[in-house]
């Protein structure tokens, strides 16, 4: 059975762990998609209902681990719902885990095809970035740990100079203004468009055996959490100053269109685009590498194998599944229908667990 | 032994070499032709392969006309030679091609040349006035500069009177890269206000996207090859189309209601008649909408503050402050007038509104926006009756180095 001796997650490396799988993810797409959800104005105020949604989720998710501590879903699951039950739905979990992260592998092969590597086949993207993915991953949680910490203050920053260079520069107040319109229907719209920000979030409920100070998980959860909708709001409204609420929702990858704005006089900085790009992988790295490696952590613990070799055996199904979107038209339609999926599991499982544990009293 | 060795670093170092060796989008520098400028014009000259259809056969099809792309190409290892004074070869050429999409065409120049070419250093697209007021301006022309991923939104754009490739063919005094040059004269326009703000193809996109009106500066070729950048040109929001056109008086009055006068002179004659030059150092307005029930009306306030360049006053020179303060309200009387000329023009005449006043609305009062935002300067042309008040303010602050100081009588 599954053992740690050593619980190596921290209260602060949570945090980072889970800003930076959550900040790759929405990025590029977000104020696109979130603009034309809500119809304009007041992208933010979905962002930011959105992101106290989860801190919500997040308190009772982290409810749930505090139940048994130095525990997660697999091993304290059986208890409550019965061992077949618990692992039906933990199998599903990690399955929808696979296929979320096979389409970011996707869109990075998108994104690089389109704005770098014009030439380069879509297969050999895809399949150089899940090699490295998977190298880094069999490593285990503390070199994903140290690669995050790592990766955090590049990525952050990467999106701090940009938005701040366009907030200096071609950034228009009255476009972004008004701040507050709309009622709670166009607000609730856009909250099912920034979903896919924070799903990520569910990988704690398979590293929660690591956790060094299981009672302290909600806080550093919804710091990671904060974090990342503060960036998403910001990056929202100065989209919209830039280009305006209709441009906005003609561009495909409007922040890289911010990225490629950049001008520094005397042509000292031109081309920013592929500078972002690349740490825009790092970022989809991060994510690609931390579920990885959630799953094979999953299916070592449900079937009792190796984690190690299961980090590898299903390279060939990501791979599959990141081939099969035909256009980026069917690739978001999969993501959209994906981040339901994903928010129903993170919303069931700790209401579902919760409500059940307290009934037949275990504890 | 040997056998473990391989397995554990023959084949990931077979893999590695194979993976990091390369790089698949390899391209040598010198084979790359930086394209730096692009020209658009309408034609009904041939397409260049040969065995397409003729011009009449595709235009009793009822398609759109074909297009001529004039690429300007630099060549890097000439340029920038500085201290060899006899480089006898241009640093640029020029190529053209016709084809139905502009797409196309530009996949055409790599039919001519050995380079490939690369449009990340694109400094300028320029389309004809007659494609501008095609239909299919917005619908097809453009589609291309606002698609391709290569294309960046800083790029300037311009509409030329007459052919877009005359453009690409100019003769200076520096021996300069025309699209370069023109790039350094659009930047003037702190030093004219006779010439609206630069046009980046972004906004342009913006403004298609929003189908709100804009302007965009008229550019024209001389006879002696050399350019002119002065006036405007109107564009229609909804079909994002020329419609029409601003003088440069006109010019002059619009940059000061939108705020985007950077400097430039208003000549007038005082109140005796006497010429009499203001420069503007800083202009600045603001719009004030006021919205009551269904009564839309705005206030414009601006306030110019510059020096007297030039009073031609044959009897002495006026300092008095008396004589200032009657330029200043005479300049004040020349702005309102050109301003209410430009804004009757706009209204009555054309019915479009390019100061973006449905902007003003929408932050105010995005109720109202809902509510007039198709009608504007489109269907029921709101805009058209909508009264704008100006309230303008002028300030002479230096008169320059000679005047002869007031001198108390008595």
């Amino acid at each position: 059975m599954f053992v740690t001796k050593d619980r190596k997650l921290s209260t602060g490396s949570l945090i980072i762990l889970i800003a930076s799988t959550l900040l790759g993810v929405g990025i590029l797409t977000g104020p696109r998609s979130i603009t034309a959800a809500v119809d304009g104005f007041g992208g933010w105020i979905a962002v930011l209902l959105t992101g106290l949604l989860f801190i919500l989720i997040a308190y009772a998710a982290a409810y749930l681990i505090n139940m048994f501590p130095g525990e997660n879903i697999i091993l304290f699951g059986p208890a409550i719902v019965t061992k077949p039950i618990n692992n039906t739905i933990c199998f599903l979990y990690l399955l929808y885990f696979i296929i979320s992260t096979a389409l970011y592998s996707r869109n990075v092969a998108d994104v690089m095809k389109l704005y770098v590597l014009d030439t380069t086949p879509t297969t050999v993207i895809i399949g150089s970035f899940l090699l490295v993915s998977t190298y880094t991953a069999v490593q285990g949680i503390n070199v994903l740990i140290r690669l995050n910490m790592l990766l955090f203050p590049i990525i952050f920053g990467m999106l701090g100079i940009i938005l701040v260079l366009n907030a200096g520069g071609e950034f228009n107040f009255t476009e972004a203004r008004p701040f507050f319109v709309g009622d709670f229907l166009t607000y609730l719209n856009g909250m099912k468009s920034s979903l896919d920000i924070f799903i990520g979030i569910g990988i704690i409920y398979f590293l929660s055996v690591f956790l060094r100070t299981p009672e302290k998980t909600g806080y550093a959860l919804s710091t990671g959490i904060i974090i990342v909708t503060l960036i998403n709001m910001i990056i929202i409204v100065i989209s919209l100053g830039v280009f305006n609420f209709a441009s906005v929702q003609n561009i495909v990858y409007p922040t890289v269109e911010l990225a490629k704005d950049i001008q520094l006089p005397g042509a000292f900085l031109e081309r920013t685009e592929s500078l972002f790009m690349t740490i825009w992988v790092l970022a989809i790295f991060n994510v690609v590498s931390v579920t990885q490696y959630t799953v094979s952590l999953g299916i070592s613990q449900l079937f009792n194998r190796k984690r190690k070799l299961w980090v590898v055996w299903p390279l060939p199904i990501y791979f599959l599944i990141a081939l099969a979107p035909r256009n980026i038209d069917e690739f978001f339609y999969w993501r959209s229908i994906l981040s339901y999926v994903g928010f129903s599991f993170l919303l069931a499982i700790p209401l579902v667990y919760i409500l059940i544990a307290k009934i037949r009293k275990v504890a | 032994m040997m056998r473990a060795c391989l397995y554990k670093t023959g084949i990931p170092c077979l893999i590695a070499v194979l993976l990091l060796s390369g790089c698949w989008d390899l391209q040598e520098i010198e084979e790359r032709g930086l394209v730096i400028g692009l020209a658009l014009d309408l034609t009904d000259e041939e397409v260049d392969p040969e065995n397409m259809e003729t011009y009449e056969e595709w235009k009793k099809k009822g398609e759109p006309d074909r297009v001529r792309l004039t690429g300007q190409v630099a060549v890097p290892t000439q340029q920038g030679g500085n201290g060899q004074s006899e480089t006898e070869s241009q640093p640029y050429f020029n190529m053209s091609t016709v084809s139905h999409s502009v797409f196309d065409a530009l996949r055409l120049f790599s039919t001519r040349s050995s380079r490939t070419f690369t449009l990340d250093h694109i400094k300028l697209v320029a389309v004809s006035d007659n494609i501008a007021a095609s239909d299919h301006f917005n619908e097809g022309l453009l589609d291309f500069f606002l698609r391709d991923h290569q294309m960046r939104r800083r790029m300037l754009f311009f509409v030329t009177e007459g052919e877009a490739s005359q453009l690409l063919e100019l003769e200076g005094q520096f021996n300069e890269i025309p699209a370069m040059k023109i790039e350094a004269v659009s930047e003037n326009y702190s030093r004219s206000n006779r010439i609206p703000h630069p046009f980046a193809i972004g906004t342009l996109s913006d403004e298609i996207a929003k189908e709100t009106s804009f302007i965009i500066r008229k550019i024209k070729v001389t006879k002696d090859k050399d350019i002119k950048v002065a006036g405007a040109l109107l564009f229609d929001g909804k079909f994002s189309k020329l419609a029409g056109e601003l003088g440069e008086q006109e010019t002059i009055a619009y940059n000061l209601i939108v705020g985007e006068h950077q400097n430039g002179i208003i000549t007038a004659p005082d109140k005796q008649g006497h010429i009499a030059a203001f420069e503007i150092f800083s202009a600045d307005s603001k719009i004030k909408p006021t919205i009551k029930r269904d009564n839309i009306s705005f206030d414009i306030h601006i306030s110019a503050t510059g020096h007297l360049g030039e009073t031609q006053y044959p009897g002495g020179n006026p300092l008095t402050s008396k004589y200032i303060k009657e330029v200043e309200e005479v300049m004040k009387k020349e702005i309102e007038t050109e301003v209410n000329k430009v804004t009757e023009k706009l209204q009555k005449e054309f019915k479009l509104d390019p100061f973006n006043l449905l902007d003003e609305i929408r932050v105010k009062n995005y109720k109202m926006y809902e509510k007039v935002r198709r009608n504007w300067d489109q269907g029921e042309k709101i805009f058209s009756d909508v009264p704008i008040r100006f309230h303008i303010d002028t300030k002479i602050e230096r008169i320059g180095i000679s005047g002869k100081p007031e001198q108390k009588e008595g």
